[in-house]
C-alpha cells in the first residue's frame, strides 16, 4: 500500500479500524448508517450524526476534507480508516465508499457500542 | 492587508473626482437627496411618476464601494504576490463574494426600471412589451424609437433580429398609441439610460469575476466555466459554503430565480438553475439532460471541495472530471449492441434407452388396459351398439352387453398375475378345496407353521369323518339290523 496522505488525520490503526468496520456493518443492519460523502454531509448539517468514518485512500483526498471541518463545527467525532474497499464492504455495498456516517437513535441496541467507539475515536486526538 | 485597506479608504476620498460616473455628478447637481434605504415592502405604494422613488440602487454606499474596488482591481491587473494560504483571507475573494450578492440586487433593480419604462411607454406603443421581452433590449428599442411616429425612419438594425424588426414596424403602423409629452419622454429616456448603465456595470464586474475565477476555483471553472462558477459561489455564499453542500443542493442553485441571462422565457421549459448554462449541458441531447445535470452537479461538487482547501491549483483534477463527464454522456448516446442471430441449441444426440425384462413387463401389466375397456372400444360387425343415452348419444358401449345376458358385467379371464397371486394364496390354505363350504374360513394354519389358535377345519373334518364312517364310508359294509 502506498504512503498514507498526512492530511488523513486521525488515522485508525488496524485494530481500531477493524472495530470501526464491525460497528459500521452492524449499523447498516440496524438502518443507522448513511453511505457516501453527500449523505454524510446532510447528516452533519441536520445534527443527527454520531460519528463520521472516512477512507484515507480516496483519490483525491480533498473531495472529503470538508467533512472534518463540518464535524468540528458540529462537535462530532471523525476518523479515517486505511481502505475504501474495506469500508465499502463494511457498508454492504459493492462499490468503494469513501465516507459514511452512523446516525443517532435513542431506542437502538447499538447505543452502548457507539458510545464506546466514540470514546475510542476521541482518544486518537489526544 | 492594512495597506490594501488604506488604499481603499484613500480611494473613497476621491469619489467626488471620479470620472467614471458622470450621471452621479448630474444627480448631485440637480440636488436630489438620498432616500433612506431600499424598502421593497413599499413597492406597491411607490410613486411611479418619479424615477428616483423606484430606483435607489445606484445611490447606495455598498454599490459605490464595490464598483470602486472593481475599478481598482481591474486597473491593477493580476497580482499573485499576496496569495495567502487560506482562501478567505484574500481581499479579492471577499470582493467577489460581495459582488455576487450585489449582482442579485442589480438584476432586481433592472427589473424594477423595466417595469417603470413599460408603464410610461405603454401610452405610446402598447404592443411593444409583448414583442420584446428582454428588459435590456426593450430599453434600447425605446431609446431608439423615442417619440417617432413613422418607424420606417428609425433604424433598429443591430438591436433586434430582422424578423422582430419587421413585426415591430408593421405593428407600429397600426398602433393606437399617442405620442408622449416632453416630460414623460424625458423621464422614460432617463430610465432607459439608467438601466443600460446598470447592465454595463454588471457586465464589467462579471468580467472581473470571471478573470479571477480561474485562480480562486480552477477546478470548478474547468468543469462549468468561469461564469457559472462565479454564480454558484455567489449563491452559495462562498467557496467554503459551496464545498459543504451536498451535490443535490448544488443542482438546484439558481433554480428559483427568473432566468434572464439571454434565454427566452417562452421556450425554456426545463429549469435546473445555473448548471443549465454550462457548455457540457447545452451540448447534451434533450432526452439526456436530466441525467447530465445530475452528473455535472456531482462532479462540480467534487471540484469545489478540491478548490476549497487549495488542492490542485493547476485545475488538472477539474479537467479530468470534465473528461469523465464527456465520456459518460457519449456512452449514454451509444445505441445498444446489435442483437446477433441466435443459433439453435445443440440437439439431444444420445438415443433413448429402451427397457425390457421382467420388471418392465410387470409395470406394463399393472397399468394395462382392463378387459372392460377393451370390449367397450370394440365394435361387432353388423350389430348396432348400445349407448348410455340411447340412439347413439352419450357413451358408446361397444361390445359390452352383447354376450346375451344384457348386463355390463364382464367375467374376466384370469391373468397370469392374478393366477400367480391365487396360486400363492392357495398354498397357504392347506387342506381346503374349491368345494369348501361357506361356513369354513379359507385361511388355515398348517401344522408346519405351528400356530393354531382356532381351526375350523377340524370341525369340518369331524363332520366329514362322521358321515363317511357311518353311512357312506368307503371301507364300511352293509350293517345288519337284528330283529329282537
Amino acid at each position: 500500500m502506498a504512503e498514507v496522505n498526512p492530511k488523513a488525520y486521525p488515522l485508525a490503526d488496524s485494530q481500531l479500524a477493524q472495530a470501526i468496520q464491525e460497528l459500521v456493518s452492524q449499523a447498516a443492519n440496524y438502518k443507522q448508517l448513511k453511505k457516501g460523502a453527500n449523505e454524510a454531509t446532510k447528516t452533519l448539517n441536520r445534527g443527527i450524526a454520531e460519528f463520521v468514518v472516512m477512507a484515507a485512500d480516496a483519490e483525491p483526498l480533498e473531495i472529503l476534507l470538508h467533512l472534518p471541518l463540518l464535524a468540528e463545527d458540529k462537535n462530532v467525532p471523525y476518523v479515517f480508516v486505511p481502505s475504501k474497499q474495506a469500508l465499502g464492504r463494511a457498508c454492504g455495498v459493492t462499490r468503494p465508499v469513501i465516507a459514511c456516517s452512523v446516525t443517532s437513535n435513542e431506542a437502538s441496541n447499538l447505543r452502548d457500542p457507539i458510545n464506546n467507539l466514540k470514546v475510542a475515536i476521541e482518544k486518537l486526538l489526544i | 492587508m492594512a495597506s490594501l485597506a488604506d488604499s481603499f479608504l484613500a480611494d473613497l476620498d476621491e469619489l467626488s473626482d471620479n470620472e467614471a460616473y458622470p450621471e452621479e455628478e448630474n444627480a448631485e447637481a440637480v440636488g436630489m437627496d438620498e432616500d433612506g434605504g431600499e424598502d421593497m415592502l413599499d413597492l406597491e405604494s411607490l410613486n411611479y411618476d418619479d424615477l428616483d422613488s423606484v430606483s435607489k440602487l445606484q445611490k447606495t454606499q455598498c454599490y459605490n464601494d464595490i464598483m470602486q474596488k472593481v475599478e481598482d482591481a481591474l486597473q491593477k491587473g493580476t497580482d499573485f504576490s499576496n496569495q495567502g494560504s487560506i482562501l478567505e483571507e484574500d481581499p479579492e475573494y471577499q470582493l467577489i463574494v460581495d459582488f455576487n450578492a450585489l449582482s442579485v440586487d442589480i438584476e432586481n433593480e433592472i427589473i424594477i426600471i423595466h417595469n417603470f419604462i413599460r408603464d410610461k411607454y405603454r401610452l405610446k406603443f402598447p404592443e411593444l412589451e409583448s414583442l420584446v421581452h428582454h428588459p435590456i433590449d426593450y430599453a434600447r428599442v425605446v431609446q431608439k424609437i423615442g417619440n417617432e411616429i413613422d418607424l420606417t425612419l428609425v433604424d433598429l438594425e443591430g438591436l433586434l433580429p430582422s424578423a422582430i424588426i419587421m413585426v415591430v414596424s408593421v405593428t407600429a403602423s397600426t398602433t393606437n398609441g399617442k405620442p408622449l409629452s416632453e416630460e414623460n419622454l424625458a423621464k422614460t429616456i432617463e430610465a432607459c439610460e439608467r438601466a443600460l448603465t446598470l447592465d454595463a456595470a454588471k457586465k464589467k464586474v462579471l468580467d472581473f469575476v470571471e478573470s479571477r475565477m480561474g485562480r480562486i476555483a480552477p477546478n470548478l471553472s474547468a468543469i462549468v466555466g468561469s461564469a457559472v462558477a462565479s454564480k454558484l459561489m455567489g449563491t452559495a455564499g462562498g467557496l467554503g459554503a459551496l464545498a459543504k453542500m451536498p451535490a443535490c443542493n448544488v443542482q438546484l442553485l439558481g433554480a428559483k430565480k427568473k432566468n434572464l441571462a439571454g434565454f427566452s422565457s417562452a421556450t425554456s421549459q426545463f429549469r435546473v438553475g445555473y448548471l443549465e448554462q454550462t457548455e457540457v449541458f447545452q451540448s447534451t441531447p434533450p432526452a439526456l439532460r436530466t441525467s447530465a445535470c445530475r452528473l455535472i452537479a456531482a462532479k462540480s461538487t467534487l471540484a469545489a471541495r478540491i478548490n476549497s482547501i487549495r488542492g490542485d491549483p493547476t485545475g488538472k483534477a477539474g479537467r479530468n472530471l470534465l473528461e469523465e463527464i464527456r465520456k459518460k454522456i457519449e456512452k449514454w448516446q451509444e445505441p445498444p449492441p446489435a442483437k446477433l442471430p441466435k443459433p439453435l441449441p445443440v440437439p439431444d444426440s444420445e438415443p433413448k434407452k429402451k427397457r425390457g425384462g421382467r420388471r418392465l413387463r410387470k409395470m406394463k401389466e399393472r397399468y394395462a388396459q382392463t378387459d372392460m375397456m377393451k370390449l367397450a372400444n370394440r365394435m361387432q360387425f353388423g350389430v348396432p351398439e348400445e349407448s348410455s343415452l340411447g340412439d347413439g348419444l352419450g357413451e358408446g358401449y361397444g361390445m359390452l352387453g352383447q354376450a346375451g345376458s344384457g348386463k355390463l358385467r364382464v367375467s374376466a379371464a384370469q391373468s397370469k398375475l392374478a393366477a400367480k397371486v391365487a396360486k400363492k394364496f392357495k398354498e397357504k390354505s392347506y387342506g381346503s378345496s374349491g368345494a369348501t363350504s361357506g361356513l369354513t374360513s379359507s385361511l388355515a394354519f398348517t401344522p408346519v407353521q405351528g400356530i393354531e389358535l382356532s381351526n375350523p377345519q377340524s370341525h369340518g373334518n369331524l363332520l366329514g369323518s362322521g358321515t363317511q364312517s357311518t353311512y357312506f364310508s368307503e371301507t364300511g359294509t352293509f350293517s345288519k339290523i337284528k330283529r329282537n
